[in-house]
């Protein structure tokens, strides 16, 4: 059983992203509704490549549009494309590298980084995701848009917080200057609005052109091309969003191109999906008003974890900020391959060069962290900690007359022996001697010792 | 205003010492001197510049090629990208002769170079740039042919030494080009990271899918000439050229040639090169047919 991890649905649409929607279709049509699953899992992490959409199969993940269609091609011998022709195909790959490239910065241009549009869609990804997931992802995704569109768009298209003409701070915003602002900003938006529907026109008019009246992009069979067109066409005609440029784009100027949308929706990504019913598992189950929910589609059921998820999240983020990211680590996905001696040779030799970079960049950290310890110890700053400690004895054993203060006591000492058990081991990862520890926590077992007997003492001094 | 009357004494002694302007100092003679060819200011070394040989970064490549298409003269300077004023190379500055006899000096940078080209070249019988056909093909070339081409400039840990080190990152001080690579390798990986979001960089996956960009590029040019039936070469063959002449010359460690092996599969990409090459460079590198063997 093939299972497709994708972005959640929304907008009706069985997924919120165009490569998750193109997978879907792909599978769609070549897979008979049996052999797959779709699971609105959401989370890229799943994945060992951190990337949806992403077919499972067994211990098997297929990450990306294009390896999808590889792995299957190796896995039933047959691809969509292999009735095309090689002309046909080198266009197929081309215009889906156009529609890849060029529209999926349009789509983020119009869902991530248009600022009321983006608010509509951190509404949408509350539905697919958990609770602490669903505020920071769409965080994310907004700067993964950012970093991808930077090419394309001026920053300007980022409206309020162009730092190029700062807008007057709120101060400063009086009576008579509030209507300049607004007509600066109401400007402004003018000129993104040119810019951002010239670039929506010069895209649609070359798939267009590329399309012409033709049931599908390669006469009347469907190819993968038409899989990455309405993958990403659907979602810049279907997203409701309140600021449509796009949309108003593709329904005033090009309507050839929403026909043909409309026309091939139904058997390639499936009628309309309730988000609701899919999130929560009711989708294979029809309604008794006999409303089918699914659109047609093979939903599964997401597993829900939450801590490894967040976990993963923020070990990847700080392994971001260190500067250890991985690089090819998956082999798993094209084992087949022939591996002459030379190339294993190779690999290994790569391997211990990526190896010792990483080891490089570990050293760095383990030595910064150390060389803060060690200020921390040279400048006083834990034997203070040490003396507090005394002095809490001190003031244990002054008080320690009233009856039941001594469990309190015995208590703290135990909580202190954790804490300490705690940053030894932290001390045995950052490789430092377990000398220091045991002696560490040898001195304290000493101390807390004495400080018993002290304590005994002068309780039964005060018994006395 | 009353105006003061100066004083005779001081008057005599201002008289002994006028006031004088002098011309204006020449300039220093290490400064450029603007002839009346425009100059292109593109990634290469000075004995490369003097001789017009193509450029060793692809994009300079690619507008130097496509102006010595277009029959412009020009001379080409090496300069970096801190010199540029977008943050990039190439730009081109050109000195003309207005009606008022003043020279006037314009700066072009890379995006505006084509309309400044079409207004100064010849008009040549090119394939139509407007097309779908060739906006979808120069996708695939700035795409993935180029994130091949980035991985393997920059990420391979030999070529990045040997290659990248030495051509961009050359400094008489070795901290400050290890500095430079490390800076040079991490925004290649930040363009890498657009097509990859999750962070994983499989470089068999970004050499298959160039491999499967330049099958198909093969594809459409089949036998002609140039690129999309053109009776000249256009800004197309010039991106396409910039690529491959780069892949086949340059010395790619024996091991990491994955690119390189992937153009030599198609004899008629080679062809290709070997016409521009001819035509437009003749003093360039040839590909060395003894390194090619090694992979």
């Amino acid at each position: 059983m093939l299972e497709l991890h994708i972005w959640g649905p929304s907008f009706t649409l069985p997924s919120i992203s165009p490569q998750s929607l193109s997978a879907i279709a792909y599978l769609k049509l070549t897979q008979p509704p049996t052999a797959w699953t779709l699971i609105p899992s959401s989370n890229p992490l799943l994945s060992p490549s951190r990337e949806l959409p992403a077919l499972r199969d067994g211990t098997i993940w297929v990450p990306g549009f294009r390896g999808i269609i590889e792995y299957l091609r190796h896995k039933n011998g047959r691809a969509l494309d292999d009735v095309l022709g090689r002309e046909e195909r080198a266009d197929a790959l081309a215009f889906g590298t156009y529609i890849e490239s060029v529209g999926g910065r349009l789509l983020d241009l119009s869902m991530y980084l248009t600022d009321e549009n983006f608010d509509v869609l951190r509404g949408a990804f509350a539905k697919l995701l958990p609770v602490p997931a669903r505020y920071y992802v769409p965080g994310v995704l907004r700067r993964e848009a950012r970093r991808r569109s930077d090419g394309l768009i001026p920053a300007s298209s980022v409206s309020a917080t162009d730092p190029t003409t700062p807008l007057p701070l709120p101060s400063a915003m009086t009576a008579a200057a509030l209507p300049a602002t607004r007509e600066k900003i109401l400007a402004k938006a003018t000129a993104e609005r040119i810019k951002q529907t010239a670039i929506a026109a010069n895209f649609l008019q070359a798939i267009q052109t590329r399309l012409g009246k033709g049931e599908y992009f390669f006469g009347d069979k469907p190819s993968s091309l038409d899989c990455l067109a309405v993958g990403y066409l659907s979602l810049g005609l279907y997203a409701e969003l309140p600021n449509g440029w796009l949309r108003e784009e593709m329904l005033t100027q090009h309507g050839q191109l929403c026909t043909y949308v409309n026309g091939v929706r139904g058997h390639m990504l499936g009628d309309g999906v309730d988000v609701v019913a899919v999130m929560s598992g009711q989708a294979t189950v029809t309604t008794s008003s006999g409303q089918v929910v699914d659109g047609g589609l093979p939903w599964g059921i997401v597993e829900p974890q939450y801590v490894p998820q967040v976990t993963r999240f923020l070990l990847n983020r700080a392994m971001e900020m260190v500067g250890i990211t991985s690089t090819g680590r998956d082999g798993s996905v094209r084992g087949e391959e022939e591996q002459t001696q030379e190339k294993k040779e190779h690999e290994k030799g790569m391997k211990s060069l990526q190896r010792w970079e990483t080891a490089k960049n570990m050293a760095v950290v383990v030595g910064c962290i150390g060389t803060f310890i060690g200020y921390c110890v040279w400048n006083g700053l834990i034997t203070m900690e040490l003396g507090g400690r005394g002095k809490d004895k001190v003031a244990g054993g002054v008080t320690g007359g009233i009856g039941g203060r001594d469990d309190d006591g015995e208590k703290d000492a135990e909580n202190e022996m954790e804490l300490l058990e705690g940053f030894g081991s932290a001390e045995a990862i950052l490789g430092l001697g377990d000398e220091v520890n045991k002696a560490f926590v040898r001195g304290v077992n000493e101390e807390e010792r004495e400080g018993k007997g002290g304590f005994n003492q002068k309780s039964s001094e005060s018994l006395a | 205003m009353v105006s003061l009357p100066i004083p005779k004494f001081l008057k005599t002694l201002f008289d002994s010492f006028p006031l004088l302007t002098y011309p204006a100092n020449p300039l220093p003679s290490r400064c450029p001197k603007f002839g009346t060819a425009p100059s292109l200011y593109v990634f290469t070394t000075p004995e490369d510049a003097v001789s017009g040989n193509p450029s060793f970064n692809p994009s300079c490549l690619k507008w130097q090629a496509y102006l010595k298409f277009n029959g412009i003269e020009f001379k080409t300077v090496p300069s970096n990208n801190h010199a540029s004023p977008t943050g990039a190379l190439p730009f081109m500055i050109s000195q003309q002769k207005s009606v008022s006899e003043s020279t006037e000096m314009t700066v072009i940078p890379s995006n505006k170079l084509t309309a400044w080209i079409e207004k100064h070249g010849y008009s040549l019988e090119e394939a139509d740039m407007d097309s779908a056909r060739a906006k979808a093909f120069l996708a695939l070339v700035n795409a993935q042919l180029r994130d091949a081409w980035l991985y393997a400039l920059y990420l391979e840990p030999n070529n990045s030494q040997d290659l990248a080190g030495v051509l961009y990152c050359g400094s008489s001080v070795s901290a400050v080009s290890s500095f430079l690579l490390r800076q040079a390798k991490a925004g290649a990986r930040q363009q890498l990271l657009q097509a990859h979001p999750g962070g994983v960089l499989d470089p068999r996956e970004i050499y298959a899918s160039a491999g499967d960009a330049l099958e198909a590029i093969s594809t459409i040019l089949g036998r002609d000439t140039w690129f999309f039936g053109g009776r000249d070469p256009g800004l197309f063959d010039a991106s396409v050229f910039a690529y491959t002449h780069l892949i086949l010359t340059l010395r790619w460690h024996s091991k990491e040639n994955a690119l390189l092996r992937a153009v030599m599969r198609h004899d008629n990409l080679l062809g290709h090169e070997k016409r521009i090459r001819d035509k437009f460079f003749p003093e360039a590198k040839t590909p060395d047919p003894d390194h090619r063997l090694e992979g």
